[in-house]
């Protein structure tokens, strides 16, 4: 294995969230067994003291999982140098079978992880704690991902050899190449932006209802709306974006960004991307909890700073992703 | 005066449906009014912990109400009664309940660690509050190497430190010779001068018959019994 700090970080961070969350899930099994508000023994009180404790520790090792997709993605930068062939993060995920599905997990997880925070905060910010058993529930359903997780990673890491000869971005998100993400790259640049504009206009149209108005519907339409745009958005950046980021018609790896010499101008976007489209999320998927009760003036209380933190996240991601076209000399249209 | 803390037939059982069952606290109704010093005495075994630990919100009451400044905190979680106590009550426990291995000063500080006070600030008020109780001097020495009159004032200034509007002592004497317990009502007796509400359960008649005491209240069996003078 390479002994790269990010590595032994991550290993190590996966194995510690894996313990916990593990830990956590047994005391899920109990909760769901036999939680009682109503009771006034000593056991539910010792239930009620652990689920603060476990919530508290779930709380920062979910907070180390939702960061170490960025570890992960900087890790695979960082190396990417060993490996003959590779000139960024695509190489490191292509020297073996296994980088990518690890990746796709690692995002599924940060998503995941970030829900099960916001219903821990809202459960432990309401007197009845109406979530309890919806959190564990949903804990019970992490925690085998977050194993796999850390099994994926273990292997993925384990197989990289320094003389593996790979393959990078070129191969894979070239107009020559065969497979969804040279599909992507071949999408035609001006459909695919009025489209990712039209999907961003219409987001931030939503967002601004939702704050003017409380039905119920703007925000459903509004969940579906923000989970489109994250796709979107994803596909916007391997199809447009990153060429007028590169200022190279032919150059769509979504991960050269996140490399020094282009300002590590990917994470500030990603981030963007992702924390967007997950707060402008929130309101929708509060929908479904407003029937429990004591919920639903919280929700009310706490769904602006939600709203607006969409705002901002989906806003700095347009604005991100338009600075090169619109300061920049490149134009891709002209190719 | 208003009306701080109200308990409403609180009633107590520890091992509910076993054979072990206790009624610790039968049907209890009681309300403390601000600036007021309630004593509760009984013999040993009469309840006056459990009652205690009831209205200091350390224990969930079986059946019953309890109201803290007009909020009903029956049932609410752990966590939020951990806030409440925080923030509004000082407890004076009968064995201490310091963590000996720490210092003097390392031991006020800890109902500090969750408020977001700063360092300097916490310290400050340590200091202040070590020095009313005239134990600074021993603010680094550890609490296992102090007397047991000592450790009582490290607990007090423990239990002052988040300046609670009610402080709640079990059996406060209990461990303290009479020069000490003389010590001890002195300082009680500051603090209900200072505008602090007290609880103190006790069977020792110098407190039960100090003149700080505003309401006895007797407690038999886990009921309350008719109050005294």
């Amino acid at each position: 294995m390479i002994l790269h700090a990010g590595i032994i970080a991550l290993l190590l961070g996966a194995l510690l969230v894996g313990l916990v969350s593990l830990a956590a899930s047994l005391l899920g099994l109990r909760i769901l067994l036999r939680w009682n508000p109503q009771s006034s023994s000593q056991g539910q009180l010792q239930l009620e003291r652990q689920t603060w404790l476990v919530g508290s520790l779930m709380n920062l090792v979910l907070g180390f999982q939702i960061f170490s997709l960025a570890l992960f993605v900087y890790t695979l930068e960082d190396i990417h140098s060993l490996f003959v062939g590779a000139m960024c993060a695509t190489g490191s995920l292509n020297a073996n079978q296994i980088g990518w599905l690890a990746l796709l997990i690692k995002l599924l997880l940060m998503f995941g992880a970030a829900l099960w925070v916001w219903l821990n905060r809202l459960d432990l910010a309401t007197p009845t704690t109406p979530l309890v058993k919806i959190k564990y529930r949903f804990l019970l359903l992490l925690t085998p991902l977050l194993w796999l997780d850390f099994y994926l990673q273990a292997s993925y890491f384990s197989g990289l050899e320094p003389q593996i000869i790979t393959s990078c971005c070129g191969s894979l998100f070239g107009l020559g190449a065969s497979g969804v993400a040279s599909e992507l790259a071949a999408l035609p640049a001006a459909p695919t932006m009025v489209w990712f504009y039209a999907h961003a206009g219409l987001l931030l149209l939503l967002l601004g209802l939702c704050l003017w108005s409380m039905r119920a519907f703007l925000r459903l339409l509004l969940l579906i709306a923000s989970a489109g745009f994250i796709l979107v958005g994803l596909v916007a950046v391997v199809a447009f974006i990153s060429p007028y980021i590169y200022a190279m018609p032919n150059h769509h790896c979504p991960f050269d960004m996140l490399q020094g010499h282009y300002g590590y101008i990917g994470y500030p976007l990603y981030l963007s991307l992702f924390g967007g489209g997950l707060f402008a999320m929130l309101p929708g998927l509060g929908i479904g909890l407003r029937r429990y009760p004591g919920l639903q003036p919280l929700l009310e209380k706490r769904e602006r700073l939600w709203l607006w933190l969409g705002v901002i996240g989906v806003g700095a991601f347009v604005v991100i992703a338009s600075w090169p076209m619109v300061f920049g000399r490149f134009i891709l249209l002209g190719y | 005066m208003t009306t701080l803390l109200r308990a409403e037939n609180l009633v107590k059982i520890y091992h509910q449906h076993q054979p072990d069952e206790v009624r610790a606290v039968r049907d209890v109704s009681v309300a403390v009014q601000s600036g007021e010093v309630l004593v509760l005495r009984g013999p040993s075994g009469s309840g006056k912990t459990s009652l205690l630990s009831l209205l200091g919100c350390m224990a969930r009451p079986t059946s019953g109400r309890l109201f803290f400044a007009d909020q009903d905190v029956t049932r609410l979680p752990e966590h939020f009664l951990a806030g409440i106590r925080q923030q509004s009550f000082g407890f004076i426990f009968q064995q201490f309940n310091l963590v000996r291995e720490l210092s003097v000063i390392d031991n006020v500080l800890l109902p500090l660690y969750p408020t977001r006070l700063g360092f300097a600030e916490m310290k400050r008020r340590a200091t202040e509050i070590l020095a009313q109780l005239h134990i600074d001097q021993r603010r680094n020495f550890k609490v296992a190497q102090l007397s047991g009159g000592e450790q009582q004032r490290v607990a007090i200034a423990r239990a002052l430190i988040n300046h609670p509007p009610l402080i709640i002592a079990d059996e406060p004497t209990a461990h303290l010779d009479s020069q000490l317990a003389a010590q001890l009502m002195e300082i009680l007796t500051e603090l209900h001068q200072a505008g602090k509400t007290l609880i103190i359960a006790s069977h020792d008649p110098f407190v039960c018959d100090h003149p700080l005491i505003s309401r006895r209240l007797n407690l038999h069996d886990g009921r309350l019994q008719e109050p005294g003078a």
